[in-house]
């Protein structure tokens, strides 16, 4: 019988609808339709600075911690890599022999999940530092497409990622490493990358419009 | 060459000194920034620096004076402990924060995707990384990631070190640094 009963989401996102919260609450759906409870927090600058003590405690709860994160210059944002740090400095203090499990999801503004992976590294060598058991990560590129939905609410050209968050939650919930089909499954490109090129520069434009600065976008302050 | 030092140690200590103290006697300094007596918020992920207010950040804070300094150098030097294989979150703030010197529109470097260039001219990357001990894995993802940077910040040139802080001695870490100079176009 696996010894994973409850999950802690950590959502590594400020942004209020997040293509970070939307995975991994997808993901939280289907671990608690196969029996985990669970419960989700932020793992950002408020919480690390009001709510430190609610963290530690949800993280001692926890069997299986999951964190979902937006891809930051090639690496995590710097306020989950503070919260990681303040993690680790709490752990080396801690006096406790009981193991959790750690796996991840990173979503990025590239439509290549392959630049995803350093950030997915560091997240196994975070693992390592706290003992805890790396059960691996899934690389998602074009992301923002989520657009804050899960991926089973987007549904559509997302359905290779509603499949990779099946494959995931079978075996997390046992304990088990994402498979490697899993990973395959979410870092196929949903649209191609020329296109996601052409439709993510059109939408940047838009919004630089609407703000009343579509002719500034190519502004250089600081020459 | 004018420099900008990022100084991402979480408190002083005499390596990094040392480091700081060889990197002064080598360039050109032009901006060393303490980043952890700085005041630099995180970076939001808003994309206010591309769609609201072009080329800077919408946070007025320290951060701004980190971009437009790195924007304006030509080699910019990371002092970083290696924190899981990646960036201090002091320095990572900073670098966050360099957003605004890219463009928000797409184009490919060897075949995949990444932003355009807002200015003519971007600095080389010079990264020192201070670890403990020889950590092989966390020393191979660090330099990894400085090269991930390194082209998605259009550094021409980038070179990455690593100083086991309890091994190596003051004159190995000059001879690297010198040598990682070299590898960035500084010449002795």
């Amino acid at each position: 019988m696996s010894k994973i009963k409850h999950a802690l989401l950590l959502v590594g996102s400020v942004r209020a609808r997040s293509s970070s919260a939307g995975l991994v609450k997808g993901l939280g759906d289907l671990l608690m339709s196969q029996g985990l409870t669970a419960e989700t927090m932020l793992l950002i600058p408020d919480t690390l600075n009001r709510n430190w003590d609610g963290l530690l405690a949800a993280w001692e709860r926890a069997d299986l911690i999951v964190l979902s994160f937006p891809l930051y210059v090639d690496s995590l944002p710097s306020y989950v890599i503070r919260g990681l740090e303040m993690l680790a400095g709490w752990y080396q203090g801690c006096d406790t022999n009981t193991t959790k499990e750690f796996a991840v999801i990173c979503n990025s503004g590239f439509p290549e999940a392959s630049q995803n992976q350093t950030a997915l590294s560091i997240c196994e060598l975070f693992a390592g530092q706290m003992g805890l058991r790396w059960l691996g990560g899934l690389p998602l590129g074009g992301g923002g497409a989520l657009g804050g939905n899960t991926p089973q609410e987007a549904g559509g050209m997302m359905r290779n990622v509603v499949d990779a968050l099946k494959l995931a939650a079978s075996a997390l919930v046992s304990g088990e490493c994402i498979p490697d089909q899993a990973v395959e499954l979410i870092s196929k490109p949903f649209i191609p990358a020329f296109l996601y090129r052409i439709v993510g520069g059109r939408s940047f434009k838009q919004q630089a419009e609407k703000n009343g600065v579509g002719h500034q976008v190519k502004a250089r302050p600081y020459q | 060459m004018r420099t900008v030092i990022l100084d991402g140690t979480n408190n002083a200590s005499p390596m990094s000194a040392s480091i700081l103290q060889v990197l002064r006697q080598r360039l050109a300094v032009s901006d060393e920034f303490t980043l952890r007596e700085m005041t630099i918020a995180h970076c939001l992920g808003c994309f206010g620096c591309w769609v609201k207010n072009p080329g800077e950040c919408v946070i007025d804070d320290a951060g701004r004076s980190v971009a437009r300094a790195v924007a304006r150098s030509e080699l910019v030097v990371f002092l970083t402990p290696v924190t899981f294989g990646g960036y201090s979150s002091q320095l990572k703030k900073a670098v966050d924060r360099l957003i605004p010197n890219i463009l928000p529109y797409f184009t490919t470097i060897d075949g995949e995707t990444h932003h355009l260039k807002r200015y003519s001219n971007y600095a080389n990357l010079l990264a020192i990384g201070l670890q403990e001990s020889p950590d092989s894995r966390s020393d191979q993802v660090f330099r990894r990631l400085v090269q991930r940077n390194a082209i998605n910040l259009h550094c021409a040139r980038n070179a990455t070190g690593v100083i086991d802080t309890n091994v190596d001695s003051t004159d190995k870490v000059q001879l690297l640094i010198d040598e990682l100079l070299g590898q960035v176009g500084v010449q002795a």
